[in-house]
């Protein structure tokens, strides 16, 4: 049986397909879900310039794998909540600015009534580092950051 | 972190969550792990079962909030359909009522339009798909109205099924009362009666359905805007009478929404398969000319064949693979009784079972895309008389009566079909194994007439116990992963029992098991792990975990 083409290749042949188009918008409108919404990683690339991170370094903090990491930041991969939650632990986003990349990413956002997003609320409004939250979320019995991510 | 000072936060965030007031066992089953949405009256939550780390979505109705209307849990409860999500649990306490459902992954109709314009056709089947949802419910006594539909609450999941979600404000129609009390719905979307000088009834559905349609085909949700500029005259006419203002002009019913909209497509076909006709038939005139000009002394020279024809591609083209034709030659109706395997996979046709069970693994497994064959019709195979292994994934079947004269069949693999009948295979002597992953079956009990199966793979299915299954005597294999079990009860009566695999039991008692003679093998998901080596430490049977 026929492999599944792998990354490489599928990203070659759609890139030839986009320079082939006859009419940009149309390919645009066409392939929407093949593409990841750029509006993410711009604003994931704003932050770091606005912080004076690398996005190396903002994936070390966030305690993402490198990979993984790279491929949020280049807009191959879309995050999952968690996922983007640690990335905002590790740009040290306020409770603000994470609510605000929450609904670029078009996610939920935080909501204090719920125990585990008021546990990330008050890390992210102390400053604190992914491993503190996990350490919090621990106590209190709750799913850890990235634990519980079948519904991404 | 300060220990001490962490604790303290801990405590803190616990005390102000409290004040929260959700009922205690809700809580002590379900963490609270996102908010979709909040109103004063209704908060709606993505949950996870701390056991079995299965995510729900819970409605909370607080019980002070005059606008709350906390129905949708009566409603849902009795409910059974392929596009409504199932009814989990209900938690009450003074302050709020929390009804628990399944949570349908997947992507709301808005932002799933927005991702891809849909053509006229792949639009009208999604409008038939609604159509069908809605018969259902219009359907029961009394009937369930929706009041509510609207791209928002209408889900399409990753296989591209349709589900509608919400019945925050559906009802139960009363014929007794002339209006309904609370106006609600939402604006362009919902019919001019439920603003309040009528009781609604399935005609406000319908005309909600009509709106809908009108925005797939046009991106604009208000009538007047709509109708302008939809292209079809039929679908005009179509959305027009589904939108009409009073309810007496409307469609009576969805299902006669769907016949038109199946007749339009039906008819389409029908003009093009004529205009073919018409241009193959003066083609053989011609070639009968020549012929005959050449030969005109031998008889018997426009015979037909015996050739076959088929109404579903895919259908021939497994046939031909079977029985190894050349391209452009024919199949004879006489070659259909050589056919006694045949494998069809979404839209490829297979050699033998190894490589189909292959491809449908690497799908399961979601290492290869999804992609559907779109077979509505068995209708080709009641000619393959001799018929043993049908093997055929994701299609669109749903009736199977086809089958019903197939006595040779042995093996029928019918996954990821919305199949919900099962009937005709029920008079099948041969019949040994079946396999309904992720159809719409949820009754076993035609297959009692079935002597000699002993293999069921039912997983990914709505089957929440194990009682439909006790009619076959002989069932050795049962395969249930990724069912919604409750409870294993009933395990004990399943006497032949060997082989067994689940991934989901409610109630969390695995113990049941310990008391069957016969199983040699359990297979389990890996969130059941804990459970079973809390429960089944002295298992006789061999426990094998199972990640996807």
């Amino acid at each position: 049986m026929a492999h599944p083409p792998s990354e490489v290749q599928t990203t070659l042949n759609f890139q030839r397909k986009l320079l082939e188009a006859p009419d940009f918008d149309a390919f645009l409108q066409d392939n929407a879900t093949q593409m990841v919404t750029p509006r993410l990683c711009y604003s994931l690339a704003e932050l770091c310039r606005e912080k004076g991170l690398t996005a190396a370094q903002v994936i070390r903090l966030a305690g993402l794998a490198r990979t993984y990491g790279h491929q949020i930041f280049n807009g191959t991969r879309r995050p999952s909540r968690d996922k983007l939650i640690q990335i905002c632990l590790g740009l040290g986003l306020d409770v603000e600015g994470t609510q605000a990349l929450l609904k670029v990413a078009e996610k939920n956002p935080l909501n204090s009534k719920l125990l585990r997003d008021a546990a990330i609320m008050r890390c992210l409004h102390d400053g604190k580092t992914v491993l503190q939250l996990q350490e919090l979320l621990n106590r209190l019995g709750l799913t850890l950051l990235g634990e519980g991510e079948s519904h991404e | 972190m300060n220990e001490s000072v962490n604790d303290a936060l801990a405590e803190s965030l616990r005390a102000a969550c409290d004040a929260q007031r959700y009922p205690e066992e809700f809580l002590r089953e379900y963490e609270p792990f996102e908010c979709f949405a909040h109103n004063e009256g209704c908060e709606t939550l993505l949950v996870k079962h701390k056991a079995a780390g299965l995510f729900y979505v819970a409605k909370c109705y607080r019980k002070d909030a005059t606008t709350a209307r906390a129905l949708e849990g009566v409603i849902l409860k009795a409910l059974s359909h392929r596009g409504l999500p199932r009814f989990v649990e209900e938690y009450e306490n003074e302050y709020y009522l929390c009804m628990v459902r399944e949570y349908v992954e997947g992507t709301p109709l808005d932002r799933y339009i927005a991702q891809r314009k849909p053509g006229q056709e792949k639009t009208v089947g999604l409008a038939v798909s609604l159509c069908d949802i809605l018969t259902y419910l219009h359907s029961r006594t009394p009937p369930v109205i929706h009041r509510d539909i609207k791209p928002k609450n209408i889900i399409v999941d990753h296989q591209g099924e349709l589900w509608l979600i919400d019945f925050g404000i559906s009802r139960v129609f009363d014929p007794n009362k002339v209006e309904d009390t609370v106006s609600c719905g939402t604006r362009n979307f919902s019919a001019p009666e439920q603003y309040g000088y009528a009781q609604t009834d399935a005609r406000a559905d319908v005309f909600s359905l009509g709106i809908l349609l009108g925005w797939l085909l046009t991106g604009e949700s208000n009538r007047e805007m709509i109708l302008p500029r939809i292209v079809s005259r039929r679908l005009r006419r179509i959305v027009g009478k589904c939108t009409a203002f009073a309810p007496k002009d409307r469609y009576a019913t969805a299902a006669n929404v769907r016949a038109d909209l199946l007749a339009m497509d039906g008819r389409r076909q029908r003009r093009a398969l004529g205009w073919s006709c018409a241009v193959i038939a003066c083609l053989l005139c011609l070639c009968a000319g020549f012929e005959l000009g050449r030969y005109a002394e031998s008889t018997g020279l426009l015979e037909p064949a015996g050739t076959a024809a088929f109404r579903e591609p895919l259908v021939e083209q497994a046939v031909r693979l079977t029985l190894g034709l050349e391209e452009g030659e024919s199949v004879r109706e006489q070659d259909l009784l050589s056919v006694t395997e045949l494998f069809i996979c979404g839209d490829q046709t297979l050699a033998d079972g190894e490589s189909y069970n292959a491809l449908c693994n690497q799908i399961a497994l979601k290492e290869l895309p999804w992609k559907n064959g779109g077979m509505t019709t068995l209708s080709d195979l009641a000619r393959l008389k001799n018929l043993t292994t049908l093997s055929l994934a994701f299609q669109d079947i749903v009736d199977l009566t086809p089958l019903q004269g197939l006595t040779a069949l042995r093996n029928v693999d019918l996954r990821h079909n919305p199949v919900s009948d099962l009937k005709p295979l029920g008079s099948l002597p041969y019949l040994s194994e079946v396999c309904l992953f992720g159809t719409r079956v949820n009754d076993l009990s035609p297959l009692a007439g079935c002597p000699l199966l002993w293999r069921i793979g039912a997983g990914g299915s709505f089957f929440t116990s194990l009682n439909t299954f006790q009619g076959i005597s002989r069932l050795k294999d049962q395969d249930l992963f990724k069912a919604p079990l409750l409870t294993l009860r009933g395990v004990e009566k399943l006497a032949s029992l060997e082989r067994l695999s689940l991934s989901e039991v409610a109630d969390g008692d695995l113990r049941l098991l310990l008391s069957h003679t016969m199983l040699k093998e359990v297979e389990l998901g890996e969130s059941l792990r804990q459970t079973a080596q809390e429960q089944m430490g002295q298992a006789s049977f061999q426990i094998i975990y199972r990640t996807k």
